[in-house]
């Protein structure tokens, strides 16, 4: 049975793309079939970002309207063959998702998947709430700002109000991802901390994503940053996917960059 | 604390089957959710055989169903140590509230609204996020924190177990022996019974506890720790 993942903000512009591409790879890495799903109708971001614009057909709304099979639409990773993309439709009107047409394309996809991961669109609107709806898990993703902590705040208030699992007297397992975290602004005062986030939000930290050049240039080669293995980003979203599959890792990246090394002789 | 008897549903289950008990449980969800959502209660074990597993799985079935059980009454020797763990106040043994006669103690404030009637309260477990709103026609409890851009409104007290950041308005049909109290003062805004005080730039008891009261149209703050 497949695990459905909302990977979802409020906010716009904090990451939930980058995240949604980093993650569902990570899994795929370690074995897990995987399908990426882009909530965003109107945008289209995840297929750039996962690098398979050119091979989009068909979308998650020819899917729902019985225009397309799965099999025609689900996009096959160029790397990883056990991770598959839904892309979203460029030229329809975001209400052309119901709770019922997505209820059965996830009911299809969980025959034959382990991980449905849904990229939610920006908002608390109907978009951004087809997108959690059916989740069992969230991962709010979050910038060290106060707007977007007051942000990923209403949107889990929406999943323990407005999902499935809150309609059947559950909840939503939720997890916190700090991502464009910048340490030497955090020491500035300029951003909030790990601690103050975590604090106001009151949900498991699950990992802290650096501000890092590696997110840029992966996504303009359509390469989710997992794949750069080397890069500060990369290693923190392969970390967070390894304590979401259960492993226990030390939290990395929250402190400055180590000072040169003339600072260090002189104490700098 | 003030005292006063509140009311409390008292559920007297007629066996432990739990499957019977899921059914009857989301009948009445089903007739009144409303009703049903928070409503503060209390379990009688009287004449009800169980064990310490049983007792577990009774109450997380009850609070599954959205019920905010608080205690238990006529709880047998062997089960009394297991209460805590469970979050549950031992109300003793006979069929009657535990305080005997609140009605006849004179607190310092009165708990009954114009009409003479004690109001009812509720008890809200979870924290109340931002964007949410939650109202109640009496007394009210947050087992939880209330964020930023929250707001919580009650026509009676309102108590808060956590941090409070947003906004409480208490006493919001005109009540002005209505309080508002807070383990954790952060809040965005206070009101009772329409004065209202903003915390735009914090204020000294921020992170303190304190109660707020209303006297002579006056917002009275004190800290624990003053
Ligand atoms: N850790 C990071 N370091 C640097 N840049 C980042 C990081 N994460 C995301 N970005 C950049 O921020 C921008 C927005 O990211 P992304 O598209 O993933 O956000 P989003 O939440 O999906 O946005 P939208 O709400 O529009 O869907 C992109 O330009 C991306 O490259
Ligand atoms: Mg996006």
């Amino acid at each position: 049975m497949a695990k459905i993942i909302v990977v979802t903000s409020g906010k716009g512009g904090v990451g939930k793309t980058t995240t949604s591409a980093a993650f569902a790879s990570a899994l795929a890495m370690k074995g897990h079939k995987t399908v990426v799903i882009d909530f965003d109708v109107g945008l289209r971001n995840l297929d750039l970002v996962m690098g398979c614009e050119r091979r989009v057909v068909y979308d998650f709304v020819n899917l729902i309207q019985g225009e397309s099979s799965l099999s025609q639409t689900l996009i096959r990773d160029k790397k990883l063959e056990n991770l598959y993309v839904l892309p979203a439709s460029q030229t329809r009107d975001k209400d052309a998702l119901t709770i019922e047409g997505v209820e059965r394309v996830l009911n299809d996809l969980a025959e034959t998947f382990d991980f449905i991961v849904c990229d939610s669109p920006a908002g608390i609107e109907h978009g951004a709430q087809m997108a959690l709806y059916f989740a069992e898990e969230a991962i709010i993703v979050t910038n060290p700002e106060v707007s977007s902590v007051r942000d990923s705040d209403r949107i889990i208030g929406i999943l323990q109000s407005k999902s499935r699992m809150a309609a059947e007297g559950k909840s939503v397992k939720e997890h916190l991802l700090l991502t464009r975290y910048n340490p030497a602004r955090v020491e500035r005062g300029e951003m909030l901390s790990v601690q103050d986030v975590e604090e106001i939000l009151a949900i498991p930290l699950l990992g802290v994503i650096p501000e890092s050049e590696a997110v840029l240039k992966a996504s303009n080669q359509g390469v989710p940053v997992v794949h750069y293995a080397e890069s500060d980003a990369g290693q923190a979203y392969e970390d967070a996917v390894a304590r979401y599959l259960g492993e226990n890792r030390p939290h990395r990246f929250l402190e400055k960059q180590k000072k040169g090394f003339l600072k260090r002789v002189f104490g700098g | 604390m003030k005292t006063g008897m509140v009311p409390l549903t008292t559920i007297q289950l007629h066996s432990t089957d739990l499957n019977a008990l899921q059914d009857e449980l989301s009948r009445r969800k089903a007739e009144a959710p409303a009703l049903f959502a928070g409503l503060p209660c209390l379990l009688s074990l009287a004449d009800l055989p169980t064990d310490v597993a049983g007792l577990q799985q009774l109450v997380s079935l009850l609070r599954q169903h959205g019920l905010a059980l608080i205690g238990v009454r006529s709880c047998p020797a062997e089960l009394a140590t297991e209460l805590a763990s469970l979050q549950l106040a031992d109300f003793g043994q006979a069929s009657r509230p535990p305080r005997s006669k609140p009605a006849e103690e004179t607190p310092d404030k009165s708990t009954t609204d114009e009409s003479g009637c004690r109001r009812a309260v509720k008890v809200h477990e979870g924290n109340v996020r931002s964007g949410q709103q939650l109202y109640f026609d009496g007394d009210l409890y947050i087992i939880g924190m209330v964020s930023p851009g929250a707001e919580v409104l009650a026509t009676g007290d309102i108590h808060v177990l956590g941090v409070l950041r947003g906004k409480a308005l208490a006493g919001i049909k005109g009540s002005p022996d209505a309080i508002v109290s807070c383990v954790h003062f952060d809040a965005q805004l206070v009101a009772i019974a329409g004065h209202y005080q903003l915390f735009e730039n914090g204020h000294a008891l921020t992170n303190q506890s304190v109660l707020v009261r209303l006297d002579d149209d006056q917002l009275v703050i004190k800290g624990a720790e003053k």
